[in-house]
């Protein structure tokens, strides 16, 4: 069997803070297997971002890796030196962000840019053209020819998120990780997005990391799904459990919070009262306790460990039962 | 009795590009962002105006709130005039229309404390002899917020309370209107709940109407009464919300409702995938402006702009084929 397209194993990530170290994330286990589309969710201050910056190596000067293992198609990525890791990022890994427009140089006409990244390899211009014109097409950009020499402006948001794509995807990643790419575009713009993303992933194969807050999104795109609250994977599996029978009482509240998933008209919409726990002081128990509807005297002594369940890969709660 | 609100075939119209390109290429020197919109409003009532970016509602909230100068059609607000006013006139008719603007942290000059971002809607007004701290007070607890947040300043605050303080600054001089432009937008979803039901908690203690501008359809299910639907400018739906959830008769309005993934893996939506891109308002398609994208366009379709007409149950549709309500 070959290694995971992405693999994480108990990785830890402070913050160095006037107030002591912050710790933005504990304990992160998270596969990616080969061409499987894994999605990430969470909301703000849930560690994200971070993640996606420890995964990628671009950590703020203030953040350390303390503990943990991370790498790509068997790969470790923390002992790399930053040359090495140079070489993997936009080759081995890519990444499309929120906005489109920060991603393209607005100076240049997205042919010039399409052409440029693949500086790695060695052959004649005129082949790269080609290439990136086919890319073009893939992501029906319409007419690519005529377009290949117009600037970023010239494009609409949602074809500029597809030109984002196209290069992301030029040099066949092993992992592609997506980052809230839907979030700026509009609903119809949104689908289009996702039913492309899928079409490219079993043309090209890779593995894809879907990060997003967008829980329909995720359930209609991914294999597989990791809740994340306050620096902690809470729950994972495969996506039907996750969101047909919720285990941890974050992820049953989130969902419940989703007004797409109210289907009776109220006037009063759920919502998860509280705040998210200060991580320089984190509470003695589970991170979650405060807010929790169920919570009881466990959670408040010590942090639940992740345990695996008949349907999880890994919940993090007293209340979840091991399997056998 | 006049309405609380009525506009009348308002256009708003921006000018773009340059004489050269006018004049040697025929480009246009205008575009109508709103290009003929009516609709009416009763006291109590919330309606939500949605579309994608760039169908022009945001410009057509602001043209309502008096903030941009408008070239045809009229706004009324209890029955006088609210364009093109002068600037005392304004300011007298932003005491009754308020507005909740986009982005919650940036709407709030980062220089104020929350204290003084509430009272300055009374300094403004003339109105600074009352008790202003009491007022500050006031507000706090009608938005569900703790005294202490006063003296915090707006990058102290998260987006939900950020939002909250939006929100009381818009009901500050108790007006009878409020016009809140995405007022989710940027919120995690179990925040995005809390000011949702503030704002219905608001509107029925306080008796506001309120305008709701957004591009989400999972919230406006909970919190509108009445519904219309913009395309590149124009409204292509109009009517209760509830009714139109249950069957919409444009068939974007269909496209847009369906394009709304839910949080099952095994929902399988019937969804119809519109072809192309939002055509460019600097060269509108002629016929009806939607037949590019539309999969069930016919030839008439292609040379005939359709009208926004009443069917019978009161629902307003611009198309010559609207959609059968469904069997079910």
């Amino acid at each position: 069997m070959s290694a995971p397209a992405l693999a994480i194993e108990h990785l830890s990530v402070e913050y160095a803070t006037a107030a002591g170290p912050l710790h933005a994330l504990r304990d992160v286990g998270i596969e990616v297997a080969a061409g499987e589309i894994v999605g990430l969710v969470g909301e703000s201050g849930c560690g994200k971002s971070t993640l996606i910056q420890a995964i990628l190596r671009l950590l703020a000067p203030n953040a350390k890796i303390t503990a943990g293992r991370m790498a790509l198609a068997g790969v470790d990525l923390i002992g790399l030196d930053p040359e090495a890791m140079r070489k993997l990022r936009g080759d081995r890994m890519s990444v499309v962000f929120q906005d489109p427009m920060t991603a393209l140089n607005p100076v240049l006409t997205i042919g010039r840019q399409m052409v440029d990244i693949q500086y790695r390899r060695r052959e004649p211009r005129a082949q790269k053209r080609r290439r990136a014109i086919e890319m073009l097409k893939r992501v029906h950009i319409p007419d690519p020819e005529s377009r290949f020499d117009q600037y970023p402006h010239e494009f609409s948001g949602g074809m500029r998120q597809r030109i984002a794509i196209a290069m992301a995807l030029m040099a066949e990643p092993v992992l592609f990780i997506a980052d809230e790419p839907t979030t700026a575009l509009d609903a119809t713009l949104e689908v289009a997005t996702i039913e492309l993303l899928k079409a490219l992933q079993r043309e090209i194969g890779c593995a894809i990391l879907f990060v997003s807050h967008h829980l329909g999104v995720v359930a209609e795109l991914c294999d597989r799904v990791n809740v994340m609250y306050a620096g902690e994977v809470v729950e994972s599996g495969p996506v039907r459990p996750v969101f047909q029978r919720p285990q941890h009482p974050y992820t049953q509240r989130l969902l419940a919070c989703d007004p797409a998933r109210v289907h009776e008209r109220t006037r009063h919409l759920p919502t998860i009262p509280g705040d998210l726990p200060d991580l320089v002081a984190l509470p003695p128990g589970c991170v979650f306790a405060d807010r929790c509807p169920k919570v009881f005297e466990p959670c408040r002594r010590a942090p639940p460990p992740a345990v695996k369940t008949a349907e999880l890969e890994a919940l993090r709660c007293y209340l979840g039962q091991p399997a056998s | 009795m006049n309405p609380l609100l009525a506009v009348e075939n308002l256009v708003v119209r921006f000018p773009v590009g340059s004489a050269i390109g006018h004049y040697f290429k025929g480009e246009p020197r205008s575009i109508d962002a709103v290009a003929g919109v009516s609709l009416t409003m009763e006291p109590g009532e919330t309606l939500a105006v949605v579309g994608e970016s760039g169908s022009g509602k945001t410009t057509l909230a602001r043209a309502i709130a008096g903030l941009i100068p408008v070239q045809e059609g009229a706004v009324r607000f209890e029955g006088r005039p609210v364009a093109n006013l002068g600037a005392a006139a304004r300011k007298a008719l932003h005491r009754q229309i308020a507005m909740i603007f986009q982005d919650p942290v940036g709407s709030l000059s980062p220089r104020f404390s929350v204290r003084g971002l509430l009272a300055e809607p009374f300094r403004i007004h003339g109105l600074a002899a009352r008790d202003l701290d009491a007022e500050v007070t006031r507000l706090l607890g009608l938005v569900g917020l703790p005294p202490a947040i006063a003296e915090r300043h707006p990058h102290q605050l998260s987006g939900g309370q950020a939002r909250r303080v939006g929100v009381a600054r818009a009901i500050a001089l108790s007006p009878k209107l409020v016009i809140a432009d995405e007022p989710t937008a940027g919120l995690d979803v179990s925040v995005q709940g809390e000011v949702l039901n503030l704002l219905n908690e608001l509107r029925e203690r306080l008796g506001l109407s309120m305008l709701i501008i957004t591009h989400n359809l999972s919230i406006l299910r909970h919190i509108a009464d009445r519904m219309a639907i913009m395309y590149l400018g124009r409204f292509v739906e109009a009517g209760e919300t509830t009714a139109i959830f249950a069957g919409p008769r444009h068939p974007y309005s269909l496209a847009l409702l369906s394009a709304n993934p839910e949080p099952d893996p095994d929902a399988r939506p019937r969804r119809i995938a519109l072809e192309g891109e939002v055509p460019s308002l600097l060269a509108r398609p002629a016929g009806c402006e939607f037949h590019g994208r539309c999969p069930f366009v016919q030839a008439r379709c292609r040379q005939e702009a359709p009208a926004l007409t009443a069917g019978p149950d009161g629902r307003l549709v611009a198309c010559h084929f609207p959609l059968e309500p469904a069997a079910n």
